[in-house]
């Protein structure tokens, strides 16, 4: 069984690719198309990482990280943000929120990778 | 005049119908790019997926053979020679026994003659005896030389039988021997000589798998980065769509206001500054779009064709795959070098032969035990006679001084020959001489068994599973490249809309006539734009477009925090 990690991203495209380049390395995915979604995922089942999409609709990546960050089980779970957005501002905001990392979009999977095995627990 | 051009509501109204025939136009262009998207991450997973198991199977297929240590049979070759070296030993140990027991056989064709004649001379003595008139006082004495005459007959006489026996003895030992030199141990020899052969041709087919190795690694290197050089241009898709979302978000606030505008009687009761600004703000809104389509286009067909580049390379790696592991096949009837047929063959052969070797081996052990043990029996039988004739030497010893006749020391000194000069001559046949080569030949067993349990039955083993395995190379469902790229849309939908989008909004900033109202670009008024950004693209193109200085912040794509 590998480590299990949640992704979550609005676009299906990007779902399945990152979905594709992490079950390539045998982690164990779970896929969530929205920040609501992601956050029934997390109903105490053991998580090793979680990465999300900053711009989402209904609930964006820096809400999503504060409620998980409010959830007992799921306080130390490292969390990436995967997204196109690349100001200081917003990183910092992610960084206040809880966010261990930011990874710009379009990565390099080794990089993701890379980035991946440094956070996971 | 651009004043009543501004008044006159049809300039309003036309880019409202622009910016909504624009809308209609990008759902089209997303569209097509999710179509594309799903053309290509679906043939790059199948080509992925392909080409993996490819080359798992030529990696098992290769390591099959491979991990048959390279000193196996080194080792092997090494028994081979020994056991060349033992079977010399063994054939000149063979000659010096057979050599021994026509010795012996001569001696004692030899030393029967001479018991023939002492034999003759004692039946001589025994009647010169009985001719002599010996004085009563002597007759004691006659009676006394008769007797011994008598016994020493008897005597002869058995040991003849005796003689007779060993010469018999003999004879089965040299056919033994004569089986082991002239048939069995050039015989083994000669499978010897083809095993070593055959372990040869196993290193040079070795030396040739660590070529397919070589290039198994390659394709696994070349695969690994084209595919990696897909997965990041795959996500044009939602970078592309986010592209032009962002240009759909801000034509309809745009036609909002537009729209208001004309339902409201328009111009009429509107400042003409108003009704000014909003033309700039159409030409600015317009001509920045223009500029982020033609970019996102151009992002498009970047992508496009570094992904037919890449999946050319990935057809090129599952050719090179599919070819390496038909060459490797055993349905390859061609006439390469190398292939698991004949590696096969090899098997088959070596199999043959460690077989034939062992049943050589084996018979030629049981001679060796029998030849063990029939000269254990003729050093017992020599034994046994050397104790016979010192009593027969004994014998002639009391009846010397009894007679003191020539003849009888002539014939005493024989007995002495007898048993002195036949001594030594079977010496050279030691019981624990032909055990060791027993015990020999006996290992050559266990290196034989060992050698078709390590090599033999797992190349067989993994030619088999070759055979049993379904043939992949001869897939004929799979799209290549080429077929993939026709069924691309980019070319023939989104480069065509874009064009047109493009071209519509050129012909709308035409349209907006400002005649002499020169005008900066208003930062102001393309706000809205700036606020709907979220990569980095976009804002490079806004600010320079609005001329503003562009401060990077994507200069670490990896932060931890």
């Amino acid at each position: 069984m590998g480590k299990k990690i949640l992704f979550v991203d609005d676009s299906e495209s990007i779902r399945e690719i990152v979905n594709f380049t992490l079950e390539n390395e045998g982690y164990d995915v779970l896929l969530s198309n929205n920040g609501e979604n992601a956050l029934k995922h997390l109903n105490g089942q053991d998580i090793n990482l979680i990465i999300t999409d900053l711009h989402m609709p209904e609930m964006n990546g820096i809400e999503l990280i504060i409620e998980i960050r409010k959830m007992e089980d799921y306080q130390h779970t490292p969390i990436l943000f995967l997204t196109t957005e690349s100001q200081t501002e917003k990183k910092m905001e992610a960084k206040n929120a809880g966010a261990t990392g930011w990874i710009v979009k379009p990565f390099v999977p080794a990089k993701l990778l890379a980035a991946i095995n440094k956070v996971i627990r | 005049m651009p004043v009543n051009l501004v008044k006159s509501g049809t300039v309003l109204k036309k880019p409202v119908m622009v910016f909504t025939d624009i809308n209609s136009r990008i759902n089209s262009l997303i569209d097509c790019s999710a179509k594309d998207f799903n053309t290509l991450n679906d043939n790059f997973q199948k080509y992925h997926k392909k080409i993996n198991n490819l080359i798992i199977q030529l990696n098992s297929s290769c390591h099959s053979f491979i991990d048959i240590p390279e000193n196996v049979m080194t080792d092997f070759e090494a028994q081979l020679n020994e056991i060349s070296d033992i079977l010399k030993k063994s054939y000149e140990y063979i000659t010096g026994i057979d050599y021994s027991l026509l010795k012996l056989q001569k001696r004692i064709e030899h030393i029967y003659l001479k018991v023939n004649n002492l034999k003759q001379n004692v039946s001589t003595l025994k009647l010169l005896t009985t001719n002599i008139q010996f004085e009563p006082t002597y007759r004691k004495l006659y009676q006394e030389i008769i007797i011994n005459l008598n016994d020493l007959s008897s005597r002869i006489h058995d040991l003849e039988t005796k003689f007779q026996k060993i010469d018999m003895r003999i004879k089965p030992c040299s056919e033994i021997t004569e089986q082991i030199k002239f048939h069995q141990i050039p015989l083994i020899s000669q499978v010897l000589d083809r095993l070593k052969t055959l372990v040869q041709g196993y290193k040079h087919s070795q030396t040739e798998i660590k070529n397919y190795e070589s290039a198994h690694e390659q394709l696994t290197t070349r695969h690994t980065s084209s595919s990696s050089a897909i997965i990041p241009n795959l996500k044009f898709q939602d970078i592309i769509k986010q592209n032009i979302e962002h240009v759909k978000v801000a034509h309809e606030s745009i036609q909002k206001q537009l729209s208001n505008f004309s339902e409201n009687g328009a111009i009429k009761g509107i400042s003409e500054e108003i009704n000014v600004e909003m033309l700039f703000k159409i030409r600015d809104i317009g001509a920045l779009q223009a500029i982020q389509l033609v970019h996102a286009n151009s992002e498009y067909q970047k992508t496009v064709e570094n992904i037919t580049e890449k999946f050319g390379e990935l057809d090129d790696t599952l050719q090179k795959t599919k070819n390496l592991l038909y060459s490797l096949s055993p349905y390859n009837k061609s006439d390469n070098k190398f292939s698991t047929d004949s590696l096969n063959r090899s098997s088959v052969k070596f199999n043959l032969e460690i077989n034939t070797f062992l049943d050589l081996n084996s018979n030629l052990n049981l001679n060796y035990t029998d030849l063990s043990r029939k000269v254990r029996g003729l050093i017992y039988s020599k034994q046994k006679n050397d104790h016979f004739i010192k009593s027969i030497s004994l014998l002639f010893e009391r009846i010397k001084p009894l007679i003191n006749n020539q003849k009888i020391n002539k014939n005493s000194s024989y007995i002495d020959q007898i048993i002195f000069s036949n001594k030594p001559k079977l010496k050279v046949i030691d019981k624990s001489d032909v055990e060791t080569y027993f015990s020999m030949h006996k290992r050559l067993e266990n290196i034989a068994g060992n050698f078709i349990e390590t090599v033999t039955q797992k190349i067989s083993k993994s030619t088999s599973e070759f055979i049993l395995e379904p043939r992949p190379w001869n897939e004929s469902d799979f799209h290549n490249s080429e077929f993939i790229l026709d069924r691309l849309k980019y070319y023939k939908v989104f480069d065509k809309e874009i064009e047109e989008i493009i071209e519509n909004l050129n012909q709308l900033l035409k349209q907006i006539d400002i005649g002499n109202l020169e005008s900066e670009i208003s930062t102001l008024s393309l706000e809205i734009l700036k606020k709907l950004y979220t990569m980095e693209s976009e804002r490079i193109i806004h600010e320079l477009y609005t001329g503003n200085k562009y401060h990077n912040h994507n200069n670490n794509n990896v932060v931890l925090f």
